[in-house]
C-alpha cells in the first residue's frame, strides 16, 4: 500500500473557466481527497476511473495497436472525412489533428462551431477588446452577463474571476454592479443586481439601440418599445454602461444560438468599441467558453490553418467556411465518407437527424469513456484522462494557457499519441 | 407579440436549449446512465401556460418541431409565457433541426415547437 500523496494545484478540464486550484489526495492511483471543486468537477473527478472505453471494432474487443491501424486505415480510404470533437483534449493533441487533417485531406472541425463559432466569425469581422479574467477581477465595475448562465455552466467563474471574487482593487460582490440580460431568470439572473429581459430572437435589436444612444441619437419605435422594452429602460441600461470606469460583458450562447447567430455577437463587440470611444471608460468582452479547451481548438487551428475551425484541407491547402465545412452542415448534407471523433460526442450533442449520418458511414471514436457516439462506433479507442492521467496544454477562456499535470497512472497512452500514431502509419503506408 | 415577432399561436413556443448544473453534473457521470437520461428528457413551462392548456406539473406531453417529435415530463417554472426550456442533451436535439443558416450553428434557443398533451395526441 502506498501513502496518500497531496497534488496541488491540479487544473480541472471541464469548463473553459479551467480552475486551477484544485487539490487531491492520492493513494494506490486512486482520489481520496478532493478541495476546491465545484459540484460539476467533483462529479467528474469520482468518475474518471469508471466507464472506461477499451479498443473494439464492430463491437469485438481487440488489441489497443489494431484499432489505431484499423482507424489509420479506414481514414486512409476515405475521400471526404470529418475530424471533429477537438475542445476536451489537449493544444497538442489538436496540432497532431490539424496535420492529420492535412495529410488525409479532411475536414477539421471543433465543437466550437456549435457553441461560440459564430462570436468568432464576428471577432474576424470587427475585433473583440478583451483583457485576462486576472484583470477584469482587479478592476471592473460593472459585470454584464448576456445570454450567459456560469452559475450553472460555470459554478466557479464567479467566485474566481467575477461577482465573488476579491480582486486587488475590487475586493467584494458590493464592489461591483452586476446586469444580467436573458430570455429567462437564470439563477445567475437572480445574483444580479439588475435582470433585464429580452424579448426572445430580439438581441441584436436591442444591443443596436443601445448602440445607437450611447452614440447620442433616439432610436425609433411605433409601439415605444424594443426587444420587449420601454425605450425608457433601455435608455436606462445605456446610462449604466456609459456610467462604469472599467465595464466587462461576458457572453454566452443566448447570443450565438438565436436566429441572428454571429451578427448578435457583432453587435455586442461593436458596443463595446463604441463605450471605449471616450477615453474615461474601459469596456472589455469575453465569451463564456463551454468545454475546458474550446478556446485551445480555436487558438490551435489558427496556429495551425490560419482558421479557427471549419477547416477543409480537401485541395491539400486550408480553406475555411462555416455553413460548408462545420460538422452539422457537413453531416446534414451527408458529404463526409468517414468521421474520426475526438474527445467529445457528436450523437449526443449535435442535432439528431445530423448526427445520424454517423451511422451510415465509418466512424472512429477516441475517447475515455463510452457515450452515445461510441455506442455505435465502428472502432473505439481508449484514451488517458486530460489532467488526471495525462499531460498537456490547455487554453482558459481568456487565452491565458495553462499545463496539466497528470498525477495517476494510466493504462492507455494520450490523445496526442493516438492521433501522431495514426498520422505516421498512413505517412509512411 | 409573443415569440419576438415569429407567429406564436396559443400551443406554440420558442425551445430554448441549455445548461444546467445537474445536467452537467449527471454528463460528466457517465453518458449512458438513467440520471443523465433524467437530467436531459423534461421541459420546463410556465405555470400560467400550464394552467391555459390544462396540464398537471410532472405529465407527459409532447413536443413536435419540423425536425422531430419527443414525450417528456413538464415541470412548471419561472418562465415567459412565449418559451419553454430544456436542458441540452439527445431529447432535446431530436427537436433541433440542421438548418444553420451558413453559420455551422443550428437554432438551438430558437426553435419553435408545439407542446401537445399526451392525451390529446392518444385521442
Amino acid at each position: 500500500m502506498t501513502e496518500l500523496k497531496t497534488f496541488k494545484n491540479i487544473t480541472c478540464t471541464f469548463c473553459g473557466a479551467l480552475c486551477d486550484n484544485i487539490e487531491v489526495k492520492v493513494k494506490d492511483n486512486k482520489i481520496e481527497e478532493l478541495k476546491n471543486a465545484c459540484a460539476i468537477s467533483r462529479k467528474k473527478y469520482e468518475h474518471a476511473l469508471k466507464d472506461r472505453t477499451v479498443p473494439m471494432i464492430n463491437g469485438e474487443e481487440t488489441t489497443y495497436q489494431k484499432v489505431i491501424e484499423k482507424a489509420a486505415e479506414i481514414l486512409k480510404n476515405s475521400k471526404n472525412p470529418l475530424i471533429y470533437g477537438l475542445s476536451s483534449t489537449t493544444a497538442e493533441a489538436q496540432k497532431n489533428a490539424v496535420k492529420l487533417a492535412e495529410l488525409t485531406g479532411a475536414n477539421i472541425d471543433s465543437t466550437s462551431s456549435v457553441c461560440h463559432g459564430p462570436g468568432t466569425m464576428a471577432k474576424q469581422l470587427v475585433g473583440m477588446v478583451t483583457a485576462t479574467l486576472g484583470e477584469i477581477k482587479n478592476r471592473s465595475d460593472l459585470m454584464v452577463f448576456w445570454g450567459a448562465n456560469p452559475v450553472e455552466a460555470h459554478p466557479n467563474h464567479s467566485k474566481r474571476y467575477t461577482m465573488l471574487a476579491e480582486g486587488l482593487f475590487k475586493k467584494n460582490r458590493s464592489d461591483r454592479e452586476v446586469i444580467v440580460f436573458d430570455v429567462r431568470k437564470t439563477p445567475t439572473a437572480k445574483m444580479a443586481d439588475q435582470f433585464i429581459r429580452v424579448e426572445p430572437g430580439k438581441d441584436f435589436e436591442l444591443l443596436m439601440a443601445l448602440r445607437m444612444m450611447i452614440n447620442g441619437k433616439e432610436p425609433e419605435s411605433k409601439n415605444g418599445k424594443i426587444a420587449g422594452l420601454d425605450l425608457a429602460e433601455i435608455e436606462a441600461a445605456a446610462e449604466k454602461l456609459k456610467s462604469a470606469n472599467y465595464g466587462s460583458i461576458f457572453y454566452g450562447m443566448g447570443l450565438t444560438m438565436t436566429g441572428a447567430k454571429y451578427m448578435n455577437t457583432w453587435a455586442a463587440m461593436s458596443l463595446i468599441r463604441d463605450l471605449n470611444n471616450d477615453q474615461q471608460r474601459r469596456f472589455v468582452m469575453m465569451p463564456m467558453r463551454g468545454h475546458g479547451n474550446v478556446a485551445g481548438s480555436e487558438i490551435t487551428m489558427a496556429w495551425q490553418t490560419g482558421y479557427p475551425f471549419a477547416v477543409n484541407f480537401s485541395k491539400a491547402y486550408p480553406r475555411y467556411n462555416p455553413g460548408e465545412y462545420t460538422a452539422v452542415d457537413l453531416l446534414a448534407n451527408k458529404e463526409v465518407d468517414a468521421a474520426f471523433i475526438i474527445a467529445s460526442d457528436p450523437m449526443g450533442n449535435l442535432p439528431k437527424k445530423a448526427a445520424a449520418h454517423l451511422k451510415d458511414i465509418p466512424t472512429i471514436i477516441l475517447d475515455p469513456h463510452w457515450n452515445f457516439t461510441s455506442d455505435f462506433a465502428d472502432v473505439v479507442i481508449p484514451s488517458a484522462l486530460k489532467g488526471i492521467t495525462a499531460s498537456g496544454t490547455v487554453y482558459r477562456m481568456d487565452h491565458v494557457p495553462l499545463h496539466l499535470r497528470a498525477f495517476l497512472e494510466d493504462e492507455w497512452p494520450n490523445d496526442e499519441e493516438a492521433v501522431a500514431e495514426i498520422g505516421e502509419l498512413i505517412e509512411n503506408a | 407579440m409573443r415569440g419576438g415577432g415569429l407567429t406564436l399561436s396559443d400551443n406554440t413556443f420558442i425551445l430554448i436549449t441549455g445548461r444546467t448544473i445537474k445536467q452537467g453534473m449527471a454528463s460528466v457521470s457517465g453518458k449512458k446512465s438513467d440520471n443523465y437520461k433524467k437530467e436531459t428528457s423534461y421541459v420546463e413551462v410556465s405555470q400560467n401556460v400550464l394552467d391555459r392548456l390544462n396540464i398537471e406539473e410532472g405529465e407527459a406531453v409532447i413536443l413536435k418541431s419540423e425536425a422531430g417529435s419527443i414525450e417528456v415530463i413538464c415541470k412548471a417554472a419561472d418562465l415567459e409565457e412565449d418559451i419553454v426550456f430544456m436542458p441540452y442533451g439527445p431529447t432535446a436535439n431530436t427537436l433541433i433541426g440542421t438548418d444553420t443558416g451558413g453559420t455551422g450553428m443550428p437554432n438551438s434557443k430558437s426553435n419553435v415547437v408545439r407542446l401537445i398533451r399526451k392525451e390529446a395526441q392518444t385521442n
